[in-house]
């Protein structure tokens, strides 16, 4: 019996150590993980130097880990373990909550707050002050759930230490206007379609409310699964998202360029959604083609020829198109990837606009990525 | 390359077991160990491997020179000559900028460091020489004729760099003449695993929980328990996870490597404690330092300073900083309080308090280890008590206890042997499907944690 014993020990670790080895080696690599929005790390090359300053054996590792096999089963695996099995209540700082996945962030950084505050106030003396500037907080979605225990940022003290050091624009509370059910289950964002009472909000505020689109002139259109970035980083088996954009007569004859990285200004032929970014990395690139320092979106059918400036992160992205119908010229600029000084480059200041600073939590939380 | 790498779990692992298993009669075993061993060390220490040749060289050509001129003062002589090329790569590398350190804060200079980094496992490897060395020369052990064969005992690499602390009598025979057999590869198998999973399951989810303290920024007297708890456990379950990887790695190979861990958390006295924990190096200092310095058969006062020379040895040992020394110094001083009057005091003391004395000073003792320098050891201790207004409780604290109390009890229980006990209880028929299904569950859920996550550190690597 012993003897049996050990034949199935043995045979059950050389099957998983020699059968994972060999699969290595005859699985294709991937390029890409689409569940956690990142480049896989490839082979890496065999050099002397890289052999003798241990880049190669660092690399080795790094790559067998992004191109185990079954990689995406093992990291279901884990992250059942880990919920399921040892009841832990979250893993890497991301929890759920009915259905709904969420990030904890544990730390309240008052530096990266005041930082925030002291960059609006110096982007506002040097290009705005002939300018309507107003500035609201996008609530990250642990707001909408601080009674459930879980590590989050202190938003009173956040929006306290904005209001108390933001000076020389009007505070618009878009925080009632929000709830979970306006935000995706396993993405970050909120869901452009349940936008319209922080738009009217907004718009109310900035005093274009009575020329903002209806809800009923929209039409929705739904993209589907949507993957959002929390479902690759939780590895739990949670049903997709549906992405759903909303067009309307002013979103369609609307042009939209977007800077090129030579600094000039390349229009968009795909317009205010870029639907051929749903099937990249990420799928909430549809929205004003995700990631861009600075875009212009011009729409000469817009009900006033007034001019809004967005400052933003990438909340701002699904939003903007709905301000579409009320400016007829929208710009939107986002400090992490054009530096505040080089503005006057590119952005030229119209007198009498309104000027919008929208950054959520997260991004003032972490505000030492804008420049 | 770390036992719970992707490296060398799932490349590095079954290439030398396939060679290994091919490789005819135990000399080209050796080879195949000793080539494996070079490129495991390379892959970590490209440069230093250099230093593990040289140590197998030198201490191959004075163990024959000792041997050969046994009871003549040259092979004394031989004998010093080695210690002292131990000691001084042991010195250069690991103290000297400790010492540079201490003199530039003494005497306020401003002597440079020297910023050469620690090579891997120095420490163990440097001990095990000498102590062949040392045994050659009292006779214990015959010098080993081929090189080839004393190198494989040097650098084999299940115990090259965190231990447990062979010596050459232990393996001596074993490096002559072993062999593979199925139930040493199936025990090997079952303690590789074991292993893999104490390390990779509890001790770095443990890890993870000392870490998030680290960077709270909402500390409380209850986070700092919680941590302290969790650092006791992650070291326990890190270092002898990594010996039992070791041990069955050894046995898988036909080797018998002596045991490192015997539950010392179950202990009912400090002295217990250390009979029970890092036992290869206890070992160690008991036969080459506190027994050649005339152990307990020597005046009273003789006897004290033999203990406290091995316990300042035994801290220093363990990191070149002041914490491990006073970590080391702390457990010399209750040792010497216990073997003066506490012990008989604690054997008819009612266990349980027994054992939270011990526990209480354990877990104290490694808050001193883990922390940063004497400022960390003040800071860390304080909190302990709740030094500077600390508030008794944080939501933080109260959070992550939640979060982690399955794995805390987990771990609590794992380091005592009640498992090992129930398991035990069990005929062997339940045991013919139970442990391959545990050993394979273990390696399939270790290896999803080691895909998931970054956080893979070897604490011991550092000594």
């Amino acid at each position: 019996m012993k003897k049996l014993k050990y034949i199935l020990t043995v045979a059950s670790f050389a099957l998983i150590i020699f059968g994972l080895a060999i699969a290595q080696l005859f699985i294709p690599d991937a390029d890409v993980s689409y569940s956690e929005r990142r480049e896989l790390t490839q082979a890496p090359e065999v050099t002397a130097k890289a052999l003798f300053n241990r880049e190669f054996s660092d690399k080795l590792e790094s790559y067998l880990l992004d191109q185990f096999p079954a990689r995406e089963s093992f990291r279901r695996l884990n992250a059942v373990t880990r919920f399921y099995a040892l009841r832990q209540l979250d893993s890497n700082g991301i929890w759920l909550d009915g259905g709904t996945v969420y990030k904890s962030e544990n730390v309240t950084n008052d530096t990266q707050i005041e930082y925030a505050a002291r960059l609006y106030n110096a982007v506002i003396d040097s290009y705005l002050r002939d300018c309507h500037v107003y500035w609201s907080i996008v609530p990250d979605k642990s707001y909408f759930a601080q009674d459930k225990g879980h590590p989050h940022i202190d938003y009173d003290r956040l929006i306290s230490i904005m209001k108390s050091n933001v000076s020389g624009a009007r505070y618009i509370d878009i925080t009632d206007t929000l709830d979970i059910g306006k935000y995706y289950r396993t993405d970050t964002h909120w869901l452009q379609p349940r936008l319209f009472d922080t738009v009217d909000r907004l718009g109310d505020a900035m005093g274009v409310g009575e020329f903002l689109t209806d809800e009923s002139e929209y039409t929705p259109h739904t993209l589907s699964p949507f993957y959002g970035v929390y479902l690759g980083q939780a590895a739990l088996p949670i049903s997709p998202d549906d992405l759903t954009y909303l067009t309307s007569p002013y979103t369609d004859s609307a042009r939209v360029s977007y800077m090129s990285n030579s600094g000039v200004m390349e229009e968009n032929p795909e317009g205010v959604y870029t639907l051929s970014k749903f099937d990249g990395m990420d799928g909430y690139d549809v929205f004003l083609g995700g990631t861009q320092p600075l875009i212009r979106i011009v729409n000469e059918n817009a009900k006033t020829d007034r001019e809004l400036y967005i400052f933003r992160d990438s909340f701002g992205s699904s939003i903007a198109p709905l301000f579409t119908g009320a400016y007829s010229k929208i710009t939107v600029i986002d400090l992490r990837y054009v530096g505040s000084q080089y503005l006057s480059n590119f952005v030229e200041f119209t007198s009498g606009s309104d000027v919008l600073f929208l950054n959520s939590t997260l991004v003032l939380n972490t505000a030492m990525i804008m420049r | 390359m770390l036992f719970s790498g992707a490296t060398f779990l799932y490349v590095f692992l079954p290439i030398v077991l396939l060679l290994y298993a091919l490789a005819p009669g135990v000399k080209c075993k050796n080879y195949v160990l000793l080539i494996a061993s070079l490129v495991f060390y390379f892959f970590g220490e490209p440069i230093y491997v250099l230093l593990l040749i040289f140590s197998s060289i030198s201490d191959w050509l004075h163990s024959i020179y000792i041997e050969k001129h046994r009871g003549e003062k040259k092979a004394k002589i031989a004998l010093i000559s080695s210690i002292a090329i131990n000691l001084a790569m042991l010195g250069f590398f690991k103290y000297t900028d400790f010492l540079i350190g201490t003199v530039n804060s003494v005497l306020g200079a401003s002597i440079p460091k020297t910023g050469v980094p620690l090579p891997i496992g120095i420490s163990f490897f440097t001990f095990q020489t000498m102590s062949y060395t040392i045994d050659v020369y009292r006779g214990r052990a015959h010098a080993q004729r081929d090189l080839g064969t004393m190198a494989t005992f040097v650098c084999l690499f299940p115990q090259l760099i965190a231990g447990p602390i062979v010596r050459y009598v232990d393996v001596a025979a074993e490096l002559e003449d072993r062999k593979m057999t199925l139930e040493n590869v199936a025990l090997g198998v079952r303690r590789f695993a074991f292993g893999l999973g104490k390390k990779v399951l509890i001790a770095n989810v443990m890890g993870e929980l000392t870490q998030i303290f680290r960077d709270s920024g909402d500390k409380s007297v209850l986070f700092y328990w919680l941590y302290a708890l969790a650092y006791a456990l992650q070291i326990y379950f890190d270092f002898s996870g990594y010996s039992d990887m070791a041990i069955g790695l050894g046995a898988m190979f036909g080797f018998k490597f002596p045991e490192n861990f015997n539950y010392p958390y179950i202990s009912k006295s400090i002295t217990e404690f250390w009979r029970r924990w890092h036992m290869t190096l206890g070992g160690w200092f008991r036969d080459y330092v506190y027994i050649p310095l005339g152990g307990n058969r020597t005046t009273k006062l003789k006897w004290l300073r033999n203990i406290a020379i091995v316990w300042i040895l035994t801290g220093a040992w363990h990191g070149a900083q002041w914490n491990f020394v006073l970590w080391g110094v702390m457990f010399g001083v209750l040792l010497i309080i216990e073997k003066l009057w506490l012990g008989k005091i604690l054997e008819k003391l009612p266990a349980f308090i027994s054992h939270l004395y011990v526990l209480f000073l354990v877990v104290i003792s490694f808050v001193i280890f883990n922390a940063a320098g004497l400022p960390g050891v003040v800071s860390d201790l304080g909190g302990l008590f709740g030094a500077g207004d600390l508030p008794l409780i944080s939501s933080e604290a109260l959070y992550y206890l939640k979060s982690y109390a399955v794995p805390v009890v987990i771990a609590v229980i794992g380091a005592t042997p009640i498992p090992k006990i129930l398991y035990n209880k069990l005929t062997e028929w339940p045991k013919v499907a139970l442990e391959p299904i545990v050993t394979a569950a273990l390696l399939l859920v270790s290896t999803a944690f080691i895909i998931n996550g970054s956080f893979n550190p070897f604490l011991y690597f550092r000594f």
